[in-house]
């Protein structure tokens, strides 16, 4: 069941044109349901390059932001993730943010179990602090993790590549 | 919102899709197990609904071999109560593998046989077990009588308006009646057996074929839906529970 999910999660989350098949309004607040994960809002990147840019605190609105916004599908989907090597979880929360527009991101290694990772990024949303802090948040998502060591950014033939290790809860 | 809901479980259901399901919608519902499969008990319900199950194993839950016995179960355990709980006036939804022992005829695609399930002929028509997961869209049928028009409104309420919508769909079986472009029944215009939606969906095995079907037996009520509405249009449960209700 755990691969067959998988299939269903990456054929979703990975293709734009499904995801957006699979978003629903919930009538009462008005708010986006992603594939049955509720409480989404649809703003205008703009508006979110505007906030990035008054302040000085990128990276950690970008870690708090990619951990939000992957934790509610290890909620929702807590059942069929838990057995799921943790790689194969990155790839999905990974392509999930790549469908959802905060950039072109690809797992070039992930060795979780002896907690590396490394994420290539060959176009984000404007602020390497800021995806930085992203790809954090998302590592706690998914590795269930309290920390995050800094993830460092490196350029790499016109790559930027970030990597990272986690300590675990 | 005052009907009762009953959800059935056991080691090889998927129940869990639809208990998210009835949590968005706000809707209480109670699990029974196979002990509770019972006229006496399914009559404390307005509304019981099948999950459908799980082919590969999960958690130490599911496996080939329990998702066959969980379909033979409906055939071999529950199919005389069933049939006194529809004649009496009950209402049933089975959902997406369920769905399979329904007509009178069931075939899984990899081995084209029906693999020793026996189907309860609620409903004329044959299945076979679909070739995907992921979305699929569905079209609601269009009928000229109103009776026809009134079911497939009620049960899908706001999507019945609707050209195509889109819904989830894990390897559910697929239903027509003679050939595989055949899904409209004899007497859908009249009132007893009725498709109310089918996959145009493009993969040629799915394309036309029925996807979500009604009937009326005795005094009861069946909904056969063959795919998974519980991840983006959860509202067609509450829609069908409405209907199923009046």
């Amino acid at each position: 069941m755990e691969s067959e999910f998988l299939k269903l999660a990456k054929n979703i989350l990975s293709n734009p044109q499904q995801l957006y098949k699979m978003m629903a309004l919930h009538e009462k607040d008005m708010r986006v349901s992603v594939m049955g994960v509720e409480g989404f809002l649809i703003f205008p990147s703009r508006f979110f390059e505007e906030v990035l840019s008054s302040t000085k605190n990128r990276r950690e609105i970008g870690r708090r932001l990619g951990k939000t916004f992957f934790e509610g599908f290890m909620e929702e989907y807590s059942f069929e993730l838990e057995n799921l090597p943790k790689r194969d979880v990155l790839d999905v929360a990974i392509s999930l943010s790549r469908t959802s527009g905060y950039g072109d991101f690809r797992v070039k290694w992930g060795k979780l179990k002896r907690e590396f990772f490394r994420i290539e990024v060959r176009e984000g949303l404007g602020d390497e602090e800021f995806i930085a802090g992203f790809v954090e948040g998302l590592m706690m998502a998914v590795l269930k993790a309290d920390k995050v060591e800094e993830v460092s950014i490196r350029r790499e033939r016109g790559v930027t590549l970030l990597e990272g290790r986690v300590r675990r809860k | 919102m005052a009907e009762k809901v009953a959800l059935y479980y056991d080691e090889a259901s998927g129940e869990r899709y639809e208990e998210k399901a009835f949590k968005k919608l706000g809707r209480p519902y109670t699990k029974i197990g196979p002990k509770r499969m019972k006229v006496k008990e399914l009559e404390k319900f307005d509304v019981v609904f099948i999950p459908g199950a799980f082919p590969l194993k999960r958690h130490g839950k599911g496996g080939f071999i329990s998702f066959l016995r969980f379909l033979k179960r409906l055939y071999n355990d529950y199919s005389e109560e069933m049939a006194k709980y529809l004649e009496g006036g009950g209402r049933m939804v089975f959902v997406c593998a369920s769905v399979g022992v329904l007509g009178r005829s069931i075939r899984f695609p990899y081995f084209h046989s029906s693999l020793g399930v026996k189907t309860l002929s609620i409903f004329d028509f044959h299945g076979v077990y679909g070739p995907k997961i992921g979305t699929v869209d569905l079209s609601p049928i269009r009928y000229t009588s109103k009776w026809a028009s009134d079911v497939v409104k009620g049960l899908l309420g706001k999507y019945s308006e609707e050209e195509v919508f889109t819904t989830l769909y894990f390897r559910g079986p697929v239903m027509f009646y003679g050939g595989r472009d055949d899904i409209i029944h004899p007497s859908a215009e009249k009132g007893g057996e009725i498709m109310v939606a089918k996959y145009v969906d493009r993969h040629p095995k799915m394309y036309g074929g029925g996807a979500i079907a009604y009937r009326e037996v005795g005094e009861g009520k069946v909904v056969a839906c063959s795919v998974h509405p519980e991840f983006s249009t959860w509202d067609l449960f509450e829609s069908m529970i409405e209907y199923l209700s009046r």
